[in-house]
């Protein structure tokens, strides 16, 4: 089913309520409906929004009255025209020209003023964010695995002015250098939630919920019922000339549904790319040390797009300039898919060797095409061998929580390594890491991020792929600074990735939200977000419903910079029970945690992801706060 | 001297093409075999005649595992498991409670010490389709992977 169809399909399960709505009935046996809601964000001062509501029982059909909190007021919450609309014909509702955030429409019946329909909508603005943006996700749709990655031009009252992307699903949609012709930013500031709206001249309308970390990065899930996935947004640096050495990773799958994971080494230099060196798990056919020279790239455009060819893995990869040290990059070839990031190896290109790995938190995680699994864990490393403890939930053949693993690893001059937990056997499957070193300086989750781990940083992280036979996955390793419990406190973008396999049902959801960590005892992770169900594994009304918890966290006593979440539970609205789950979480320092599902909930199941810190809230564009403080 | 221009030109352009290719290919890699024993051995594959004593429940909506693929055989009774991708999703099977099929694949002992058969192909009404590679992956579409005929590697129970 290509994307068209699956979206007919969900009109006609009559899935057309996205935001919060609600009806109501009397005695009369009127009932009214708001049929077409207003989207779920709307910049204030934007242009009238037809608002359409149904009323049913009502013999003398005088429709409803419609009105708006707060206030009731075009300042206050906007206005309607006409005021009074008959069933089924819309209104045309103006917000207000303030960001008054969630403003409650209501539509009244004229007959009988006790029936009645609510729908919320946020009047918020995108903060002043502007400039150019980049995005990646990968994910599950209709048919696959799928990829996608793409950049946008961002106006500061958060229209998207232009863009391109490439969709790659390799089993029917491959849609590469798509235009984007259209779209909008929404977010409430105040908490950095809301949705990037794309309009792409081949594939049509995509909406991401997201949540932003800080103003230049942003935690993303495709929500909008055709697909399912997470991913990344971040701020572009145009132009910017790639150069020098670079680790990768690539997660995706073959078009009979193979999944395969590439991970290695390259040097730029001008138009080539050479002294590639890389991994593969190809569904658990293992292939070390690959080579490639004299890859080509081409030249970047206006948005930072070029491609890769000759490189051995895939015929075609597209790119995206972040900035000179990363980029991402996607297979847009039609026979296979796979997506993920290239990051710079800086001054320690030619100079890595074991002593470059310190004190390190890693998560890999497998995408839905294989053997479901994730693992998280901590290690310390000494002389080539390393000590440390990690959880692995596989889907399939159990979990185990908080076990001690230690092993060996090396890592070559040129950022190539591995990484042996050893015996085999002693984290289930997961035994074998491909590891490829970056430059000390970078954030491997929030690639704009300058102050941590900061210019001083000598201690690498790595990108990861899972070289195993059993399982295959890809991941990060990242440099583990501060374990301190006092340090995983205050607001943070959480997200995470859901592979489902009930025995009855699979497939895949994903959540993006925001939390409140408080460290003093009792601590609590209290927070909500959007959860993307677009294969209804959870059973709700919509296919983006909103989640909320409130769960208490404990910090492992036994291992510093371990947390266990009992019970994660996790409430879904328009779900009637709450998602029993029990989480797992490893501190990499206090602005950036990894966490997966305890395995031990006993759910079909394989969660992971991230927890990243908004270390300042509201979430604006940095650039004009810097300009601002500068006014004298 | 004409025809030597153009022998040179066909000369070069063949130099040109045979040097293309190189210049961008990758250098042939070595191939290991995972250090980690493999979860799905294929020498050890084991075919079950059975009858399907439980299937999961139809959807409640619950993420809670249901490990309801019980299978009756000769020797007792195994609980079976399938992939993400059989009873759901496109190509995905059918099957019932009650249904006679056969099965091959792999006993193996999960991380928290239980029995579980790892299926690779089940024969159901004379067709034989396969959920997993002989590396114990996944395949999707498992209606569209059949034959009428099987293999097994290992014996037959």
């Amino acid at each position: 089913m290509n994307r068209k169809a699956f979206w007919i399909v969900l009109l006609a399960l009559g899935l057309t309520c996205v935001v919060g709505c609600g009806s109501s009935s009397n005695n009369n046996n009127i009932e009214v409906s708001i049929t077409q809601p207003p989207p779920g964000f709307v910049q204030p001062g934007s242009a009238a929004i037809p608002v359409t509501a149904t009323v049913s029982g009502d013999s003398a059909h005088a429709g409803v009255t419609w009105s708006c909190t707060p206030g009731n007021s075009a300042a206050t919450c906007g206005s309607f025209t006409p005021t009074t609309t008959p069933s089924g014909t819309p209104t045309m509702y103006l917000p207000p020209t303030s960001a008054v955030g969630a403003v409650t429409i209501t539509a009244t019946s004229v007959t009988n003023t006790a029936a009645f329909a609510n729908a919320i909508v946020q009047i918020s603005t995108s903060g002043g964010i502007a400039g150019n943006y980049a995005f990646y996700a990968t994910g599950l749709d209709a048919n696959s695995v799928y990829s996608v990655a793409g950049a946008v031009t961002i106006a500061s009252n958060g229209t998207i002015m232009a863009g391109e992307q490439d969709y790659n699903d390799a089993s029917g949609v491959n849609e590469p250098d798509d235009t984007i012709s259209s779209g909008v930013l929404a977010f409430d500031p105040s908490t950095g939630l809301g949705t990037l709206t794309l309009t792409a001249t081949k594939l049509g309308q995509e909406v991401f919920a997201l949540n932003f970390v800080n103003s230049n990065h942003a935690l993303i899930i495709e929500a909008d019922g055709l697909a399912t996935s997470s991913g990344s947004l971040d701020l572009q640096t145009l132009p910017s000339t790639l150069s020098g050495g670079f680790a990768f990773t690539l997660s995706g799958a073959g078009n009979t549904g193979k999944t395969v994971f590439y991970g290695g080494v390259f040097t730029v230099n001008g138009t080539s790319a050479m002294n590639g060196m890389f991994d593969k798990n190809d569904e658990g056919s293992i292939t070390l040390g690959a080579t490639f020279n004299n890859a080509m790239l081409s030249a970047p455009d206006t948005f930072g797009r070029g491609t890769f060819t000759g490189t051995g893995i895939a015929t075609t990869i597209a790119y995206y300039i972040i900035g000179p040290e990363v980029m991402r990059i996607i297979d847009v070839d039609t026979t296979s898919t796979g997506v993920g990031s290239a990051f710079g190896q800086g001054a320690s290109a030619g100079n890595f060797n074991n002593a470059s790995i310190g004190n390190s938190v890693f998560s890999v995680q497998s995408n839905f095409a294989g053997n479901l699994y994730a693992a998280v864990g901590q290690i310390v490393p000494f002389g080539g061998n390393f000590n440390g403890v990690a959880d692995v939930n596989e889907e399939e053949v159990g979990f185990l929580d908080a076990q001690v693993i230690s092993g060996t690893y090396s890592v070559a001059s040129n950022g190539y390594g591995n990484l042996m937990i050893l015996p085999v056997e002693t984290l289930g499957d997961v035994s074998h890491l491909g590891i490829y070193a970056t430059d000390p300086t970078l954030n491997l989750n929030d690639p704009n991020n300058t102050t941590s781990p900061g210019p001083e940083s000598t201690t690498s992280g790595a990108l990861v792929v899972d070289l195993d036979g059993n399982v295959a996955g890809s991941g990060v390793l990242v440099p583990q600074t501060d374990n301190s419990t006092a340090s995983f406190a205050g607001n943070y973008a959480l997200g995470f990735q859901d592979f489902i396999d009930t025995g009855i049902e699979s497939g895949e959801f994903d959540f993006v939200g925001n939390a409140t960590a408080t460290a003093a005892a009792p601590s609590l992770l209290t927070g909500n977000g959007t959860v993307s169900d677009p294969f209804d594994l959870l059973g709700g009304t919509t296919f983006n419903p909103s989640a909320s918890f409130t769960s208490p966290f404990t910090p492992d006593p036994a291992n510093l910079g371990r947390y266990e979440i009992s019970p994660f539970s996790v409430t879904v609205v328009g779900v009637t029970t709450p998602i029993p789950y029990l989480a797992n979480v490893y501190q990499a320092d206090g602005g950036q945690l990894f966490w997966l599902e305890d395995g031990a909930d006993g759910q079909g199941s394989v969660f992971s992801g991230q927890i990243q810190q908004q270390t300042t809230l509201p979430i604006s564009d940095a650039k004009k706060a810097a300009a601002k403080k500068t006014q004298k | 001297m004409k025809k030597i221009l153009q022998g040179l030109g066909f000369a070069t352009l063949l130099a040109l093409a045979l040097n293309a290719t190189p210049a961008h290919a990758q250098a042939t890699a070595a191939t290991t075999t995972p250090a980690i024993p493999p979860r799905y051995d294929v020498s050890k594959e084991v075919t079950l005649n059975a009858t399907v004593l439980s299937v999961p429940a139809k959807s409640s909506h619950s993420l809670a595992r249901n490990f309801g693929l019980v299978l009756q055989t000769s020797s007792g009774t195994v609980q079976g498991s399938l992939t993400q991708f059989t009873l759901s999703g496109k190509g995905a099977l059918s099957i019932t409670q009650g249904q006679q099929i056969q099965v091959t694949g792999v006993m193996t002992t999960t991380l928290n010490n239980k029995q579980l058969f790892l299926i690779r192909t089940i024969q159901i009404g004379g067709h034989t389709y396969a959920i997993r590679s002989e590396q114990g992956f996944p395949l999707q579409h498992p209606a569209g992977n059949t034959s009428t005929t099987t293999e097994t590697k290992g014996g037959q129970l």
